[in-house]
This record gives structure tokens, C-alpha cells and sequence, in this order.
């Protein structure tokens, strides 16, 4: 008989700047909600700007444009302390799990200077920059994710409309570097 | 251009706030340098708390006027009469530096809700 | 009958400009019921034009709901640039009507200095686009 609580993992690895890593997985089967969601992700620096987009059985849970750093827990707080917890635990039963990490994607959206003149709502269509689930799509084990090589501006500074701007230290990353996904799964 | 009575109404109309009471107003801000030249004061900041303050001439106000209230925030960039800014709460208006004249009208169409 | 369940709705919006107001207009996915809480952040940007990790107040958001008829108020975001950064919500509760507008204005107030603005209004290198992320909790029907 199984009881209580289960943390179920994925692994992602990100090898360059502005890569986009696309996993399913499914949920373990004795378990039939799922409580919350966190990730751990190798550098400070890489937090900022990227996104992790998450769905289940093909319904959007958090948006592709969702930022990595509101998903993460420091070091000295226990995972089930820090996650993104669903007050109303989404129902589960054996679930196809998706999920899309895109490495400093909102970076790159800094130098769009297109909502004249003092800024503005950015489009659901930049955000999403490419059609990411594809429906009715086979699921296949989280070891086998999808890259594709949706390269953007790299390098120790990046050019925002013609000019270059340095980044705090904070900013630095290596690659590659490994993402966590942590799933909270219970009875 | 937009008859600004008729677009007031609509909008409260669409909220489902009933008027109680309308009528424009205007609002002087003045510009009180001193002898050397500094400006003492070129803004206003007055209450318009559980009110709709609807700036009707924004084209007569110098570019660079910023207004300010609880629930909007303008800065005048190009003088249009196709603009309708609507304010609620403490309404602050100040007048750009490059202002030099002694004083400014802004007119609102203040309306009162029942 | 479709069951609702919770969803993050991220409106993102981006300041071009330390003086000029941003304004927010968008309508909300039909979807969506129900908004629960609210968090404001700072995504990317205001980390190229400072050194610190933390600034309390960047700028002011004001926030309408259902077609402006509920004002939920001011809200101050912060940049915070730590990972102990808080993850706290603010609650919100709001009834969203179908297809309604989520208006709102952004004002800066960071940067303003003749350090990042030239006489003729033009930002200078050191200014830095910035993008600022409104995360609504939302309760969905799709």
C-alpha cells in the first residue's frame, strides 16, 4: 500500500543560450492529484528571464511565458515548502505531464521597440514564440525531450536597439547547465 | 472628435453607474518662479475621490503637462482632441519645465456618481 | 459539465521609456472566471542599469477590472533580483465577466535621472528596456 506524498522528477539540459527544451512525461498511477510544482536550476544568472511553460492532459496550467525564478526554492527550504502549491489540486490519473524551459527567452523581447511610444502590452504571439504541444502527440518517456535550436543573442553583453548594455555579474551563465522539474504528486 | 457628454455617458452607462450630477470644470495651475528665475511651483494636486474627472481640452495644455490620479497616469506627448483621459482620486497635474507662462486652465467634465 | 481548476495568466508588458506612462489594454481569454490573486514582478532589464539586487519601487500599477468597473488599486513593484525573493500573492477575488477589459497604467520611477535621459527626451545607452510581468491566479473553465 502506498501512502502520502511523491516527488516525481524530470531532468532537463540546456547546452546554450536561448534553447528550448520540450518534455512529456506521465504521472505515476497510484497517485491522483498533483499539489505543486518547482524547479532547481544550475545558475543564479540563468533564473532571470527564462520560462517554463506546464500543462496537463492538454490544458494549460502555467503559461509558456511563466518565469523560471518564481518557481525555484533556495537551499535551505524544504522543496514542499518553496513550490508553486495549487491550492485546488489538479486532478490526475496516470497524466500526460508537458512542459517547455526555454533558456533567457524574455531577454530577448527587450529590444523590440515596437509599442511606441512608451511601452506596452507585449503579444501573447511574441511571448510564444513558436507553436510548442502538438495535439494528440504520442507520449513518450521524459528521457527522450525534444531540442530545437532557437538560438538568440548570447555572449557576455547583448545589443538592446543598437547598443550594447553590460550585464550585472549576476547575470553570467554557463553552459550547460541542468534544470530539475519537481512534481508534488499525492493519493 | 468625440462629444465628450455623449462619451461620458456611455461609459458610465456601460459600467452601470448611474449619474448623479455632471458639469465642467475648469482647474488653473499656476507657475510661481522667483526673482532669480527658480521655479517655486508649477504643479496642483487637489481630491476627486469617488468622482470621474474626464480632462476635456488636453490640446490647449502645454506638451509635456503630466497628470496623475489613482487609477491613470498621462503624459501629454502630441496636442489631439480625439483623447479622453479619465481620473479618480487625488488628481496631481504638473506642468512640463519648459513651461514659462504664469498660468494653465485644465477643464474637466467632472461627473458624480449616485 | 467542465470542472474549473486554478491556471497562471502572465499579462507582460514592456517599458520603453523612464517618463512615459505605459498603458494596458487588453481583453482577458474567456476562460478565465475568476482571478484569486495577484503578483507584479520585474522580469528582465532593470539588471543593466544597476548594480544592486534589490530596489523596493521601480514603478506604480494601477489596475482595472471588468471594463474598468472595479479599480483593485495601486500596486508597487519591486525589482528583486535574489532568489529568496518573495512568492507571496496578493489577494484579489475578483469575478471576472466574460470577455472583459483588463485596463491599467504603468508609471517608472527609476532612472530618471540626465544620467539616462538626453535633453531631447531620448534615452541614453546607460537606460535599459525593461519588462515588468503581471501574474494573475486565475480560476479557468476551459
Amino acid at each position: 500500500m502506498i501512502r502520502g506524498f511523491r516527488f516525481q522528477k524530470v531532468s532537463l539540459r540546456i547546452s546554450k543560450s536561448g534553447q528550448r527544451v520540450y518534455f512529456n512525461t506521465e504521472s505515476h498511477k497510484d497517485f491522483t492529484q498533483l499539489k505543486g510544482i518547482a524547479l532547481t536550476v544550475g545558475y543564479e544568472g540563468a533564473l532571470y528571464g527564462s520560462t517554463f511553460g506546464f500543462r496537463i492532459d492538454e490544458k494549460e496550467v502555467l503559461d509558456e511565458s511563466h518565469e523560471a525564478h518564481l518557481l525555484v526554492f533556495g537551499n535551505d527550504v524544504a522543496p514542499n515548502r518553496k513550490m508553486l502549491l495549487f491550492e485546488i489540486p489538479i486532478p490526475i490519473n496516470s497524466s500526460k505531464i508537458e512542459g517547455i524551459y526555454t533558456d533567457s527567452s524574455l531577454q530577448d523581447l527587450l529590444g523590440n521597440a515596437s509599442y511606441n511610444p512608451g511601452g506596452g502590452i507585449i503579444s501573447k504571439n511574441d511571448v510564444n514564440v513558436k507553436k510548442t504541444y502538438v495535439s494528440g502527440k504520442e507520449v513518450v518517456k521524459y528521457s527522450n525531450f525534444q531540442v530545437d535550436g532557437f538560438q538568440m543573442l548570447s555572449g557576455s553583453g547583448f545589443s538592446i536597439g543598437g547598443y550594447s548594455v553590460t550585464p550585472a555579474p549576476v547575470t553570467v551563465v554557463y553552459y550547460p547547465y541542468d534544470v530539475k522539474v519537481t512534481l508534488l504528486l499525492t493519493r | 472628435m468625440i462629444n465628450l457628454e455623449d462619451y461620458v455617458e456611455r461609459q458610465m452607462r456601460r459600467r452601470g453607474i448611474e449619474i448623479a450630477y455632471a458639469r465642467t470644470l475648469p482647474v488653473v495651475v499656476r507657475r510661481i518662479a522667483d526673482s532669480t528665475g527658480t521655479v517655486l511651483s508649477n504643479s496642483i494636486e487637489f481630491d476627486a475621490y469617488n468622482q470621474f474627472w474626464f480632462l476635456a481640452n488636453s490640446f490647449e495644455l502645454p506638451i509635456g503637462t503630466r497628470i496623475t490620479s489613482d487609477t491613470n497616469v498621462m503624459l501629454l506627448e502630441a496636442h489631439s482632441s480625439d483623447i479622453i483621459e479619465e481620473f479618480w482620486g487625488k488628481i496631481k497635474i504638473q506642468l512640463p519645465n519648459s513651461f514659462t507662462g504664469s498660468l494653465c486652465q485644465a477643464l474637466f467634465y467632472q461627473v458624480l456618481p449616485k | 459539465m467542465t470542472k474549473t481548476r486554478i491556471t497562471y495568466y502572465p499579462v507582460q508588458f514592456i517599458v520603453l521609456h523612464p517618463l512615459i506612462p505605459v498603458t494596458i489594454n487588453t481583453v482577458l481569454p474567456s476562460h478565465i472566471v475568476k482571478i484569486t490573486d495577484i503578483k507584479v514582478v520585474h522580469s528582465v532589464g532593470v539588471q543593466n542599469m544597476t548594480t544592486d539586487k534589490y530596489l523596493p519601487v521601480i514603478g506604480h500599477l494601477s489596475l482595472e477590472f471588468n471594463s474598468k468597473q472595479y479599480h483593485f488599486g495601486n500596486i508597487e513593484v519591486p525589482f528583486d533580483y535574489q532568489t529568496e525573493a518573495s512568492d507571496e500573492f496578493l489577494d484579489a477575488g475578483i469575478d471576472i465577466q466574460r470577455n472583459s477589459l483588463l485596463t491599467g497604467n504603468y508609471e517608472n520611477k527609476v532612472f530618471t535621472g540626465i544620467d539616462y535621459l538626453k535633453a531631447d527626451g531620448t534615452v541614453t545607452d546607460k537606460w535599459s528596456n525593461y519588462i515588468v510581468t503581471i501574474y494573475l491566479k486565475t480560476m479557468s473553465n476551459d
